[in-house]
């Protein structure tokens, strides 16, 4: 091919020039091969990331049902924040966005049809995630790692709202007993609201807003049910109840 | 010791990285003319091309023992070209747009195809003009298949794009491209001859 002024380019010399005057050098095979295993990696690593943290997300919304808290109307919205899973939802976007980059490194990405290679994946990673949570994986890692309550179950009756199963009523108050098994004491009063035509009982997983008052949980509203979490039998031979509650004078 | 140019892509590079570095400036000769007719479709000067092939085939050097052998040569270093070019292209031009309420007229019967445009000496510099006056999105898979003849399966690697996307592109390239040819040569005031 000639140019405006017709001379055919020859850049052959410019090339192998620079290569040489920059004392350029190939990068090694095994460069390559590393790159290769680290975006192995790093996919395989996002992936059971986004697995990990979407299976918190479905364990935090049957577990606390955050969305029941909305029922209280502007009374529940606090309790909603507090208590909706953000940051496992933004870790899980963040790696589903990340995977969704790495992806687009590998030839696959291209010369197959893109979405349906995410969507796939979304479908694996969401299978994943509600297989894990319905084993009792995450109970027992909540359990043994303290580190993890603030990712699972924070005391989130020292702030204002709770969630437990009723294990007795007793003198108008309700004993519960939380997912981390922390034992809570919930008074209420003709103020408390209710969802109508609800009998509490003994059995019944509920959720509650109000305060901490003379360490008992004063309420200011209760939700009954749309809440689930495994109760693991005592290590001992000791029965789970009666509790430590002692009886009002 | 076999003539250099009889011998294919891939047994030239494997002499290259483990024999004579030397030998990359006949892979050079073999594809910078193509590369630089290309890299001028894209960045519209003939120096920038240059400057791009050349920054290309540089980069290559630096990174051959990454070339999957399972994809053209060709097919590669066109992808590494074409970085290059959209880098400048981004920086330093500005792309001219058909007018989104003429669309009505790409479904207008037009008198002459593509291709027949394409072969004709005469229109060549329009051709060139019609094709410097499209978006680079279709203007490369224009270039690619009708200047420089590669396969659906090729334009694929260099662009990494679907194959459909391909022949998507290239078909609205087309009709675009059409349209401006018809544009040109009705005024009458871009013929040169």
């Amino acid at each position: 091919m000639k140019n405006k002024t017709n001379k055919i380019t020859d850049l052959s010399d410019d090339v192998m020039e620079e290569i040489q005057d920059k004392h350029l050098v190939m990068r090694p095979k095994a460069y390559f091969v590393i790159g290769s295993i680290l975006l192995a990696i790093g996919i395989v690593g996002l992936t059971v990331t986004v697995i990990f943290f979407l299976n918190i997300v479905l364990f935090k919304l049957h577990t606390h049902a955050p969305f029941g808290y909305l029922w209280f109307g502007s009374s529940g919205f606090r309790p909603f924040l507090m208590s909706f899973p953000w940051m496992p939802v933004f870790i899980g976007l963040a790696g589903v966005f990340g995977g969704i980059i790495l992806l687009k490194k590998y030839d696959i990405a291209y010369k197959h049809s893109f979405r349906i290679l995410v969507g796939g994946l979304f479908v694996f990673t969401v299978v994943g995630a509600v297989l894990l949570n319905l084993t009792d994986w995450n109970e027992r890692l909540e359990r043994q790692v303290v580190s993890l309550h603030s990712i699972y179950n924070p005391r989130y009756f020292e702030q204002g709202l709770v969630v437990g199963e009723v294990v007795e009523m007793r003198d108008g108050r309700l004993f519960l007993i939380t997912p981390l098994d922390d034992e809570v004491e919930v008074d209420w009063s003709e103020g408390t609201v209710f969802p109508p035509g609800v009998r509490l009982k003994v059995g019944d997983r509920i959720q509650a807003i109000g305060e901490i008052k003379d360490g008992v949980f004063v309420a200011e509203g209760i939700s009954v049910g749309g809440m689930f979490w495994k109760r693991f039998p005592p290590e001992n031979d000791q029965p789970p109840f009666p509790m430590n509650f002692p009886p009002r004078p | 010791m076999p003539k250099l140019q009889t011998l294919s892509d891939q047994e030239l590079i494997e002499k290259i990285i483990h024999q004579d570095k030397e030998l990359y400036r006949e892979l050079v000769r073999r594809y910078q003319q193509q590369l630089l007719r290309y890299a001028q479709y894209l960045v519209r000067d003939y120096e920038k091309a240059q400057d791009v092939v050349q920054e290309a085939f540089v980069k290559a050097f630096i990174n051959l023992q990454g070339y999957n052998p399972k994809l053209k040569f060709s097919s590669w270093i066109f992808r590494i070209v074409h970085n290059e070019a959209i880098n400048i292209v981004k920086k330093h031009q500005k792309e001219t747009r058909l007018d989104e309420t003429n669309d009505h007229q790409i479904l207008a019967p037009v008198e002459t195809e593509v291709e027949e445009i394409v072969r004709k000496k005469e229109d060549q510099q329009i051709v060139q003009t019609s094709l410097a006056e499209i978006p680079l999105l279709y203007r490369e898979p224009l270039t690619l298949f009708y200047l420089e003849e590669l396969s659906y399966e090729e334009i694929s690697d260099v662009l990494r794009i679907p194959i459909g996307t391909v022949g998507i592109r290239i078909k609205r390239g087309k009709t675009m491209m059409k349209m401006i040819y018809q544009k040109i040569t009705q005024n009458g005031s871009r013929r040169t001859k």
